[in-house]
């Protein structure tokens, strides 16, 4: 009965969204209040009752109902709990309800915070939101529906992909579809704003922090996956460009720079049409990321469904969103007035750059990503675009991008001079040079760029914190007023600071990895030792055992350094129950200096002996405490009381309680 | 009928919370850019507090200033065209009530469509809990697996659900099942052999070293069971050691019971090796070599076929129905009529193999080389003439 | 500067971004794209010795050899061609005779193929999408590539 309930609750939702799609975008063209005021309740109604299909297939999943076609076919009795419930969107169907879950979820807090909007854009918004659901949910209902029924009941079901039975992996998808389905808002606002023809500065300050919040959730789910592939899938690197990484990475990119646009819109009035059109092709980029994961169009290591069916349906949907956003942006963007002026060399100037270079770079991702499969379809030649493109197309744009960085923010509105912008971060430039000189003194001539590469990532880093040191007037003031200066700066400042702060790290996280790595593959038998960036390993023994649902081999290593011992890592080679599918399990000692990364490969047929993979990674660590950071930055904006969602003070200050 | 309620008291709930708004009174119209007028006022409180911060000079405040307020004065007032159609005053009664019968209706028909209302919950625990004989062999096998995951110990639960594994085609199961009872009780030629059979037919009847070593094993401790030696001469005719084979095979016939199942494949099996062997130190070599057994699945010891459980048997002959069928419609396949005359006889399907066999040689009338194969087959096998 | 001359060196220096992008975008397709090929494809001499590219297929049965050190060799085949396949490092987990796998590196004079990466298929029933397509295309059925020869007595 949950599970019919839940079932109902799906179809009802569909028929809400129905409702919300209409009423309120005919209420806003009468100029109706009381048309309009049922998208309040509507999204509202439409959030509960997908939150009450979501439960009832998490129930399902939890105490194992496998007359549920869906957790007969990716659950097992056996599995522990916490993979029983992420078990819910670790496949096709569950994940599309999350997505449509996530969906209203956003729309719904437009309508419970959304009271500062004019009641007509804000209805608006409402209807364009409740249309990208409606189209997912007759999609889920019709191609993908999770309550499907087996009469009778399967003994057991047919388990979770075992790589997918990780705590990082648990979390993946929640965060990156926040992220992908935040993007949805900014969509909205768009296609409500040119609905209504009209879209000032005021827009931007509306969009800014749903836009801020997608981009926040996007940045950590992208960092949980690639954590996830550095040491669940045992080839110790983080990023392998595959498409289902670029997916989600194309939006990432055109959502910063949206992010950047609207900035230079709310307080300039500047890139109104630009950031319109931002907006709608951000959104596209996570639909097309959506078609590319769920349709199976493309080879990946990210194997789940594969539906042409649905990867057909998905491509309408994508289509209609992103043709009927682009139309309707042609008919109107004409009618948008100009916004304010400025020179090239200023804070807008650095900030069109900054959406030049990301905008590019998106589109070089997108290039490789869907190269392969448009010659595919139009001559038949199968071939892949592997790492050495987007390292030959990406990095070049990203240099200028993280040049530029640290002096766009010190640069003042509409007229700049450079110059005297380069001056004031004299320190950091120094610091810079010196880590370069460092880097190339440490290491010789073996990786002839990696110290340019230390010395661009020290350069953000050390710009951040200038940037701060000048705004504080650390140089200058007394302390009393530095204190009070780093006090009142506000928070969506402190915000950008964090955001850059992280991107720096990050750089230097990549730079370190990619270029300083060490790796050693070899045989070893108990009883042998390799050398690693300083540590001796020595493989001690290998045993085997048994966890919950898989029987593992494991082998351990004491690790040593300077005759001191470390730590013991004992990698692992798992076969799962169900399915029976192997898992490579890698021994990770974590330091600020790298992570020290062993796998073992199969056992050799003579002597006994295992293939040993050994990494050491130099300041891997960095790469997601740099996303983390970012994610912090965002947060920090997000509650600055500039941003706040709520509503402006003054009202606040009456007593309006937000719905 | 409480789901019913339930479902009722939903539609209900949500189809009057949803239309709600249709029926008050029109929310107070407030201008519409004054939530723009407060965005701006907003900004310009910022440009103050900047300024008292030190962020911004006065100069730059005041061109700062200036820009907002010329956003404030381009603001659409009362009389911009778009904006001044008067708010609409009647009640909307023909939404309400599109609304009001759409939802529900609508619903309940996608509903109806797409769901199951029938059909309760299962869940696992609940499944496990009811009583046995209303409970399908699967609850049973669940239930058998959950025990044993709780007590790995338990041989006897290991010894009963082997075969039950066995039977289901799960041979991987089966085998751990069986390595497990015989770890914890100890072996018997019974859980030996099931073990060997089982690793046998899951590995497509190749009869693996795992498998003889269990076989082996079990004949030292059951010297007078023939099915094991007939095991081991499929083990022997696999190695190559057809002579070994037809010497073991006629010795099993000789020992064994008039009636044993197993005896009526055995013959046939060993007219077709005598055949073969017969065949190879032919001059000419003409023969083609045996082709691949299209009625037994290659798992099984041509000579067990008849002692295959009913469900495999009718497996098997729904595969020759298959390929009788597709003999019918493109008949031009030799290897195809050489396996399904084969296949027939060895089902024991005398009448429907000698008219195969009829079938077969006017299909081919005209090519010598491929009456001959035909004919070397009847031979072998003893049926046509 | 007026307003023009403004946005003109705005957008002229975004359409040259774009242009020098462009030309990246085209060296870097050029230089770093990787043809899939089956071992038919190879065996029909369509791939000079030294050109990197993809084989695809499943590893041959009984072919895998584990040599000194991490040393494997094994052959990739479509079941029409076989193709010997020399490696050196870690298999990835998915990896055993009979199943899909897709090797990257390039055909020695000898036509060995050296590869420096190989990728398995990812779970039981998912093959290298090109694997599964060109199989397809040469008639062979999926799943009975799996079984062994040896069992067809």
């Amino acid at each position: 009965m949950v599970v019919e309930l839940g079932h109902f609750a799906l179809v009802l939702a569909l028929v809400v969204a129905a409702v919300q799609m209409v009423l309120p975008a005919w209420g806003a063209r009468r100029r109706d209040g009381r048309l309009m005021s049922v998208a309040e309740p509507a999204a509202m109604a439409q959030l509960l009752l997908l939150i009450l299909a979501f439960a009832a297939l998490t129930h399902a999943y939890v105490v194992s109902d496998f007359s549920v076609q869906n957790v007969a076919a990716n659950s097992h009795s056996t599995k522990p709990l916490i993979y029983k419930i992420s078990g819910v969107w670790g496949n096709h169907e569950g994940s599309m309800l999350l997505w449509v879950l996530i969906l209203a979820l956003f729309g719904a807090a437009v309508a419970a915070f959304g009271n500062n909007l004019p009641a007509t854009l804000k209805a608006n918004v409402l209807a364009v939101q409740a249309s990208i659901a409606l189209a997912f949910l007759l999609f889920l209902v019709t191609t993908s529906d999770p309550f499907m029924r087996l009469d009778p009941a399967p003994a057991d079901g047919n388990g979770l992909n075992p790589i997918l039975q990780d705590p990082a992996l648990a979390f993946h998808p929640p965060f990156l579809y926040t992220g992908y389905v935040g993007f949805s808002i900014a969509f909205s606002f768009a296609i409500a704003a040119l609905i209504e023809g009209r879209i000032d500065a005021a827009w931007a300050r509306w969009v800014r922090p749903w836009t801020l919040a997608a981009w926040m959730f996007l940045t950590i789910g992208i960092a949980m996956g690639s954590w996830w592939a550095y040491y669940e899938l045992g080839w110790g690197g983080w990023w392998f460009w595959d498409p289902v990484e670029n997916a989600s990475f194309m939006p990432w990119l055109a959502g910063t720079a949206l992010l950047h646009s609207a900035l230079v819109m709310e307080k300039r009035e500047g890139l109104k049409v630009w950031t319109v059109l931002l907006a709608i092709l951000t959104f596209s980029l996570s639909l097309m990321g959506t078609f590319i994961v769920r349709s199976g169009v493309l080879t990946s290591v990210h194997a789940f469904a594969v539906d042409p069916a649905r990867g057909v349906f998905i491509l309408g949907i994508l289509m209609l969103f992103t043709g009927g956003g682009l139309a309707m942006f042609a008919l109107r963007a004409k009618e948008l007035r100009q916004g304010g002026m400025f020179a090239p060399i200023s804070r807008e100037g650095s900030l069109v750059l900054n959406n030049v270079l990301l905008v590019t770079a998106a589109a070089t991702v997108f290039v490789g990503t869907l190269y392969p499969l448009a010659l595919e379809g139009l001559t038949g030649d199968k071939i892949s675009v592997g790492a050495p493109y987007f390292n030959m197309t990406f990095v070049p744009l990203m240099v200028p991008l993280l040049l530029a960085l640290p002096l766009g923010p010190i640069l003042p509105w509409k007229r700049g001079d450079l110059f005297a912008a380069m001056q004031r971060l004299w320190f950091a430039a120094l610091l810079a040079v010196l880590a370069a000189i460092a880097a190339f003194a440490l290491s010789g001539a073996k990786a002839s760029l990696a110290p340019f590469g230390i010395a661009i990532g020290v350069w953000v880093l050390a710009g951040a914190i200038g940037e701060w040191l000048l705004r504080i007037k650390f140089f200058e003031a007394g302390r009393e007023e530095i204190v009070r200066r780093a006090r009142n700066l506000p928070r969506s400042a402190y915000g950008t600071l964090l955001a850059h702060f992280g991107v720096g790290l990050m750089v230097l996280g990549i730079v370190a990895t990619t270029a300083y790595r060490e790796e050693h593959v070899l045989v070893m038998k108990p009883g042998d030792k390799v050398e690693a960036a300083g540590y001796v390993v020595s493989f001690k023994e290998a045993t085997s055992g048994r966890g919950p649902n898989y029987r593992e081999e494991l082998a351990s290593f004491t690790v040593t350094r300077d005759g001191a011992p470390v730590t013991e890592l004992v990698p692992s080679k798992r076969i799962y129950d169900m399915p029976p599918q192997p898992t490579t399990e890698a021994g990770i000692h974590n330091s600020w200096r790298g992570d020290l990364y062993i796998v073992i490969g199969d056992q050799q047929l003579e002597g006994g002996g295992y293939a040993v993979r050994v990494y050491f990674n130099p300041l891997v660590r960095f790469i997601w405490i740099g996303a983390l950071i970012m994610f912090l930055g965002g947060a920090a904006s997000l509650s600055d009381r500039r941003l706040r969602i709520g509503a402006p003070v003054r009202r606040a200050k009456k007593g309006a309680v937000p719905a | 009928m409480i789901f019913w309620i339930l479902v009722a008291a939903l539609v209900s709930l949500v189809t009057f919370w949803v239309t709600r708004p249709l029926m008050r009174a029109a929310p107070p119209a407030t201008p519409a850019s004054a939530a723009d007028i407060a965005v701006y006022k907003d900004q310009l409180a910022e440009i103050d507090a900047d300024v008292a911060r030190g962020q911004l000079s006065p100069a730059e405040a005041e061109a700062a200033r200036a820009e907002v307020a010329r956003r404030l004065i381009r603001l659409p007032d009362g009389d911009a065209p778009a904006r001044d159609k008067p708010a609409q005053t009647g009640r909307p009664t023909l939404a309400f009530v599109v609304a009001t019968l759409t939802v529900p209706f609508l619903s309940l028909a996608l509903y109806l469509a797409y769901g199951n209302p029938g059909l309760r919950d299962a869940p696992l625990a609940e499944r496990l809990a009811t009583a046995p004989e209303k409970a399908t062999p699967a609850d049973l096998i669940a239930k058998v697996e959950a025990r044993l995951r709780e007590v790995p110990g338990d041989g006897r639960g290991w010894d009963v659900i082997a075969p039950v594994y066995a039977s289901q085609g799960r041979f991987e199961d089966a085998i751990e099942a069986y390595s497990n009872a015989i770890r914890i009780l100890g072996e018997t030629p019974r859980r030996l052999e099931g073990l060997a059979v089982a690793d046998i037919r899951g590995a497509n009847g190749v009869v693996s070293k795992r498998a003889r070593a269990a076989l082996e094993r079990a004949k030292a401790l059951a010297p007078d069971r023939l099915e094991l030696q007939l095991w081991l001469s499929l083990a022997k005719e696999q190695d190559g050691d057809v002579t070994g084979a037809i010497a073991d095979y006629k010795a099993l016939l000789a020992k064994a019971e008039k009636d044993v199942p197993w005896r009526e494949p055995v013959t046939a099996r060993l007219a077709q090796l005598e055949a073969q062997a017969a065949g190879k130190s032919d001059a000419g070599g003409t023969t083609p070599p045996p082709a691949p057994d299209a009625g037994s699945p290659p798992g099984n010891a041509p000579g067990s076929i008849a002692a295959l459980p009913a469900e495999q048997r009718a497996m098997i002959d729904q595969m020759v129905a298959g390929l009788a069928d597709r003999l019918k419609t493109n008949g031009n396949d030799l290897e195809g009529w050489l396996k399904l005359i084969r296949a027939l006889k060895v089902l024991q399907r005398d009448a429907e193999a000698t008219t195969a066999l009829s079938d077969a040689r006017k299909q081919f009338a005209g090519n010598g080389e491929a009456l001959e194969a035909i004919d070397g087959l009847a031979k072998s096998l003893g049926i046509g003439s | 500067m007026t307003r023009k001359q403004r946005r003109g060196i705005i957008i002229g220096s975004g359409v040259a971004i774009l242009s020098a992008a462009a030309i990246l975008v085209m060296f870097a397709l050029k230089d770093s794209v990787v043809f899939f090929h089956t071992p038919s494809d190879l065996s029909e001499n369509h791939v000079k010795p030294g050109q990197r590219i993809r084989l695809g297929g499943l590893v041959g049965n009984g072919s895998v050899k584990r040599g000194e050190g991490t040393h494997v060799t094994f052959t990739v085949t479509d079941t029409l061609k076989d193709i010997p396949v020399t490696y050196s490092g870690v298999l990835p987990d998915l990896f055993r005779e009979g199943q899909g796998v897709v090797a990257e590196g390039a055909l020695d004079d000898n036509g060995l193929f050296k590869a420096d990466s190989v990728l398995a298929k990812h779970d039981e029933n998912y093959m290298p999408k090109e694997v599964a397509d060109s199989l397809k295309a040469k008639g062979v059925k999926l799943g009975e590539g799996a079984t062994h020869p040896s069992a067809q007595n």
